[in-house]
């Protein structure tokens, strides 16, 4: 990414990205030929039915995989050059995942899961780490649980958690891949509402979804299909749209 | 057929297991089949050696035994056999000049046709001519000589005698030459009359019958020394019984070998235990195909022999690859004992019964330990099979230890992470440290019985302040040679102690002596201090030492017949030279190095014991005091005494019990060692092998761990710090371990050797390498697992994690797109509550998930609502599951529990399942349910 871009406030950014795996009947193309772009403090969506590529396509903008054609850019970095090392410490300082399944080690607190990425990337003393991860346990309204180990945790508390700790290292970027699809409704528009102050406060956030029923939450959506990008919509397209049909 | 391809190929494809399960059952049974083999053989050869030889069952001192008499008693119908000795201690040296050392002079009768007491012939001459003698062969260690070769030896009283070698003999029931430092020489009645020996005075008979029974071997000895005397044939000094048809050595080296055997079958089945976890994760694994094969028609009870015969297998090949190692054990520490005790191994093969509990321990021992999982792998239904997960799920170690580790606040969270990973699996984590722990306690305990054996052979130094005992032949010259010695610059000072062999007495019948023909083995002293004698410490461990104005006060040691029965102030009646003689106990000391001995005033034994029976010995200490064989002073002893013309038996320097002791535990020591050194291998492959699993079991952790920013070193470094901390957490257990090992075999040891243990005295050094050495076998161990952990992909273990929860075996691994297809949203309503306060806790369970006391596999906590819940697990496969609910109105998470241990908040299960005493604690069966298209809802109520 070059500094123009940095300095227009694109964070996120893939050209003509691509994804293909070795199948029993040949090649497989996950995700064809992506572009799109995501600044800083975009709360934006990617929607798509099974199979379509959306897991795919967060796995590349988290530097979980590499595409094997076309370029991701995420603050400034080129990813599809970086060694696995060099993603793993990229996504400590840089990117905040947050899973469907919640993924919190459950031989540590609530505390200790938060304070985790901060041990990897080692800049804050321990009580500096510490004191970060009830502050931001805090923040996700769950300070009261930092002790409890996640299963005695309801699913909305694990899932702050696992907010919190995606903001461990204050990185600009928090993806989270469904992380609704195993909430009730009522917990799972709070977390999306928690997800909404963050892009507020300066976050960008980029999120896999299949619910529409909280698609007018995101400024941008990106929609996928048989891994092509089918449809990228913003809230003022979507508002156009409304009063046109409204 | 097929079936058997399957096994065999699902092993190829896991080398990395296969071969550590192999491995393990392999190197117990290297230790095991090693040990019990040597056990086996050295039981069976000692016995053969020492029987073929004919021992005598009884030995009759007399003053002189003669042809007639022989012939008479040959005559006796209980006797098998008997023949004429005499056994003489000298001295030889190789030429005039040089020093005199000691020699066994044994006068044989009839080296042709002897039918009791026979040496084997070995080479050269079987008879030796007159002016040669015949060696035994273990002398060669004293006396480099080969055949025809001369030298000279002399007998007491007599001048030196040249003679020459005519031959090599073996007489089993010596103790090698070297532990000795004499050499065993044979002669003819011609030739001893030329050394100046003029009487045999040993019989020795071997009775027809009864040969075992040693109370009718002592009553028959005793008829025929009756019988002798009241024929007029000869005087009886002494009747000696021995343990029947006994090695001398036999006892101990069978109670050693006993305890290496036992030592050897626990690791053996410690290697079978780890071989049996190894095998339940592969079994695990096999779940979901044994479900495939049962839907094919295969039976339970074929699925369970085909994998018990893959189990049969891997324990026959690990008895393949064992087989020679073991047999090198076998031989290796055969050899060292037989050496050691001058024996040989006629026939080396493998007694049967040893062969047959070899293969049979080796190929049933992992197939008992793994059985039990084998049958309840076969038996799951084949829909459970299908829906198998594999591996069980993610354990979450929330009990008290990581409760602990959670107020560590200092503690970094990643460490927190490894240590909790050490004892998520509470098995493998047991078995891990177990294994560590008695490797470690094997060689702590090895070298802490070294380090005891040399402090007990230590108070050989403290208490014997002298270097060199000179065997005087008359007591009267002990004076004069005191004089004469005492005159020596190398010679700081000296002291007459006056001895004579005793036996308990019997009352109203003849004493019996336990000595050995050897004159060594089972031989009781009476002993006498001079006045103020100082170059011997006696330290009572009851009474006191001898006073100078005791009358019949006796100050026995451990070896003594009766010695824990005897109080101070009992009385200890000894035969001295056939008369029964009564002591009174006024001391009991603990003495090493020396044997059954009873200490009495030179007064008492002026009093007790005939001139002509006591034999003098000149105890010298040297100026300066070396600890090793004082040569040269020996040498000035020899020129000096020899130049005063005084006659001696021996001379003896104490180092040689030191050294023979030392000699004999050197085997111990190094076999201790050999199997503590298995153990560590044993329990290296064990951490490995669970960290594997665990590393295994983990993939998606770890793969969360470098999605969120660790490295791969940091999650390398991670799975490292659970291995070392396996081996740190075991420092504590080895040491324990070792200790114990040291104070139990010290007992045996000490027991057979001493017949007082070892002291526990710990080896500071070995504790010092353990501690070190604990933790590089641990990190040794955890290397491979560490490696494997850091490989990890991030995608990969999220995939991994996808298809885990998608449909068994609609995917394959290279696809990443999972499939959304046989899922379903199953919803728990839960009714019965008394009130809405706390929360719900729904729990479902899958079979492997340990219900209803595990975690669970997944995990809801909800509000009650108008004494109502409902919660939904969303995306769930099709499978069978079971669910329980809790009211928990404490909101703390768990299930309470009253003083009783029952459950203190209400609760319910799927399917209506009620517990009772009658249920008891239910299992998966018990409240299990099918979930699938059309079966999505179910309802509990809590009580």
């Amino acid at each position: 990414m070059s500094n123009s871009k940095q300095l227009d406030g694109t964070l996120v950014e893939l050209r003509a990205a691509e994804r293909s795996f070795a199948a029993a009947g040949g090649s497989f193309l996950a995700l064809r030929a992506v572009s799109l772009s995501l600044r800083t403090g975009e709360f934006a969506a990617v929607v798509g039915g099974s199979g379509s590529g959306k897991s795919t396509l967060l796995n590349l903008i988290t530097g979980i995989d590499r595409a094997t054609a076309g370029e991701v850019w995420v603050a400034d970095t080129p990813l599809h050059t970086l060694t696995e090392d060099d993603l793993a410490r990229f996504r400590a300082r840089h990117v905040g995942i947050v899973f469907q399944f919640f993924q919190l080690l459950p031989s540590l607190t609530a505390l200790e899961n938060v304070i985790l990425p901060m041990d990897f990337v080692g800049v804050l003393s321990t009580a500096q780490r510490r004191d970060r991860a009830i502050q931001l346990l805090e923040q996700v309204g769950i300070r009261e649980q930092a002790n409890k180990f996640p299963d005695a945790l309801s699913g909305g508390q694990q899932q702050r958690v696992a907010i919190a700790r995606a903001l461990a290292n204050d990185p600009p970027l928090i993806v989270a891949d469904e992380p609704t699809g195993n909430l009730d409704s009522h917990t799972a528009h709070e977390v999306l509402m928690l997800f909404s102050r963050l892009a507020r406060e300066g976050k960008t956030i980029l999120v896999v979804t299949h619910e529409k029923e909280h698609r007018s939450l995101f400024r941008k959506v990106f929609e996928l299909a048989d891994g092509q990008l089918v449809n990228a919509e913003t809230a003022s397209s979507r508002r156009e749209v409304s009063a046109c049909t409204g | 057929m097929h079936g058997l391809k399957k096994l065999v190929r699902d092993l190829r494809y896991s080398p990395g297991r296969t071969l550590t399960i192999v491995a393990a059952i392999a190197l117990g049974m290297v230790a095991f089949y090693g040990v019990l083999g040597a056990y086996g053989i050295l039981t069976r050869e000692i016995a053969r050696n020492y029987l073929d030889s004919a021992p005598a069952s009884a030995t009759l001192i007399l003053d002189r035994v003669t042809p007639q008499l022989l012939d008479a008693v040959r005559q006796r119908p209980e006797i098998a056999g008997a023949t004429r000795r005499a056994n003489i201690e000298g001295r030889f040296r190789t030429n005039p000049g040089a020093s005199f050392r000691r020699a066994y002079v044994f006068v044989v009768d009839d080296f042709a046709n002897a039918t009791v007491a026979k040496l084997r012939h070995e080479r050269g001459e079987a008879i030796p001519p007159r002016g040669s003698v015949l060696l035994e062969r273990s002398s060669v260690d004293e006396y480099d000589g080969d055949l025809g070769d001369a030298f000279e030896l002399k007998v007491p009283h007599a001048k030196p005698h040249r003679v020459t070698v005519a031959g090599f003999v073996h007489e089993p029931a010596l103790a090698p030459a070297k532990s000795e430092q004499a050499i065993y020489t044979y002669v003819s009645e011609e030739t001893a009359r030329d050394l100046g020996v003029t009487d045999f005075d040993e019989l020795r008979i071997l009775l027809r019958e009864h040969q075992d029974d040693r109370a009718l071997i002592e009553q028959s000895a005793e008829e025929l020394a009756t019988w002798i005397t009241t024929q007029g044939l000869a005087k009886v000094r002494s009747i000696r019984v021995p343990p029947p048809l006994r090695h001398p050595h036999q006892t101990q080296m069978t109670a050693v070998l006993a305890l290496f055997a036992t030592f050897s079958g626990v690791i053996l089945a410690m290697s079978s235990f780890l071989a049996a976890t190894l095998m339940n994760t592969l079994m695990a694994r096999q779940v979901r195909e044994i479900g495939a094969m049962k839907a094919m028609g295969a039976r339970t009870v074929n699925l369970i022999s085909l994998y018990a015969l893959m189990i049969f297998g891997l324990s026959a090949v690990a008895l393949a690859f064992a087989w020679l190692p073991g047999d090198g054990v076998t031989h290796t520490l055969t050899k060292s004992v037989t050496t050691l005790l001058n024996f040989d191994v006629r026939d080396a093969s493998l007694p049967h019964w040893v062969v047959v509990v070899d293969i049979s321990i080796g190929l049933l021992l992992p197939l008992l330990m793994t059985i039990p999982r084998i049958i309840s792998a076969c038996r799951v239904t084949v829909r459970e099979a299908l829906f198998d997960r594999g591996l069980a799920g993610d354990p979450t170690g929330t009990g008290r230890f990581e409760t602990l580790l959670s107020k560590l606040k200092k503690l970094p969270a990643v460490m927190a992470y490894s240590l909790r990973g050490v004892v998520r699996r509470k098995r493998q984590f047991a078995l891990s440290l177990g294994l560590f722990m008695v490797a470690g306690g094997g060689f702590i305990g090895a070298m802490s019985i070294a380090k005891a054996w040399d402090v007990l052979l230590g108070q050989i130094d403290r208490t014997r302040h002298y270097d060199v005992e000179v065997h005087l032949t008359d007591l009267q010259d002990a004076e004069r040679a005191k004089q004469r010695v005492s005159q020596l610059n190398d010679v700081r000072a000296t002291e007459i102690w006056q001895t004579v062999p005793v036996a308990l007495a019997r009352p109203g019948r003849p004493a019996i002596e336990r000595t050995y023909p050897d004159n060594a083995h089972g031989v009781f002293h009476l002993i006498a201090p001079p006045h103020e004698g100082k170059l011997l410490g006696v330290e009572c461990v009851e009474g006191r030492w001898l006073l100078d104005t005791d009358t019949d006060g006796v100050v026995i040691n451990q070896l003594v017949p009766g010695y824990a029965d005897l109080a101070i102030g009992d009385v200890l009646t000894v035969a001295v030279a056939g008369e029964a003689r009564r002591l009174t106990v006024v001391g009991k000391a603990i003495q090493i190095g020396v044997g059954a001995t009873a200490y009495v005033s030179a007064a008492t034994f002026t009093r007790l014991v005939p001139e002509a029976r006591a034999e003098g010995q000149l105890w010298v200490a040297a100026a300066s005091h070396a600890t090793g064989e004082p040569s040269d002073l020996i040498s000035h002893l020899e020129h000096g005494l020899d130049a005063a013309d005084i006659d001696v038996k021996a001379i003896v320097p104490v180092s040689i019990v030191k050294n023979a002791m030392a000699a004999h535990f050197e085997i111990l020591v190094k076999t201790l060692l050999l199997l503590a050194g298995l153990l560590s291998m044993i329990g290296a492959l064990g951490l490995a092998s669970a960290l594997g699993v665990s590393v295994s079991e983990r993939t998606r952790e770890l793969g969360v761990l470098r999605a969120i920013g660790a490295s791969a070193r940091q999650v390398r470094d991670s799975v490292l710090f659970e291995g070392l901390g396996v081996g740190v957490a075991s420092i504590a257990g080895a040491i324990v371990v070792g200790l114990g090992l040291a104070l139990l075999v010290g007992d045996v040891v000490g027991e057979i050797s001493f017949k007082v243990p070892l002291p526990l005295t710990p080896s500071l050094p070995s504790l010092a390498l353990w501690v070190c050495g604990a933790p590089l076998f641990a990190a040794l161990g955890s290397l491979g697992p560490a490696r494997q952990a850091a490989r990890i992909k991030v995608r990969d273990a999220l995939v991994w994690l996808a298809i885990l929860l998608a449909f068994a075996g609609t995917l394959s691994l290279s696809s990443p797109v999972v499939a959304e297809a046989n899922k379903g949203v199953l919803t728990v309503q839960v009714n019965g509550f008394e009130d809405d306060r706390g929360q719900v806790v729904v729990k479902l369970f899958r079979r492997e998930d340990n219900a209803p006391r595990g975690a669970g596999f997944r995990r809801i906590n909800a509000a009650i609502q108008q004494r109502h819940a409902s919660v939904s697990f969303a995306d769930l496969g099709w499978g069978t599951y079971a669910v329980l609910v809790f009211h928990d109105q404490n909101a703390n998470g768990t299930l309470d529990h009253n003083l009783l241990g029952l459950p203190s908040e209400p609760m319910g299960f799927s399917t209506g399942f009620r517990p009772s005493i009658w249920t008891g604690v239910p299992d998966f069966d018990d409240f299990k349910f099918d979930f699938g298209p059309g079966s999505n809802a179910i309802q509990i109520k809590v009580e």
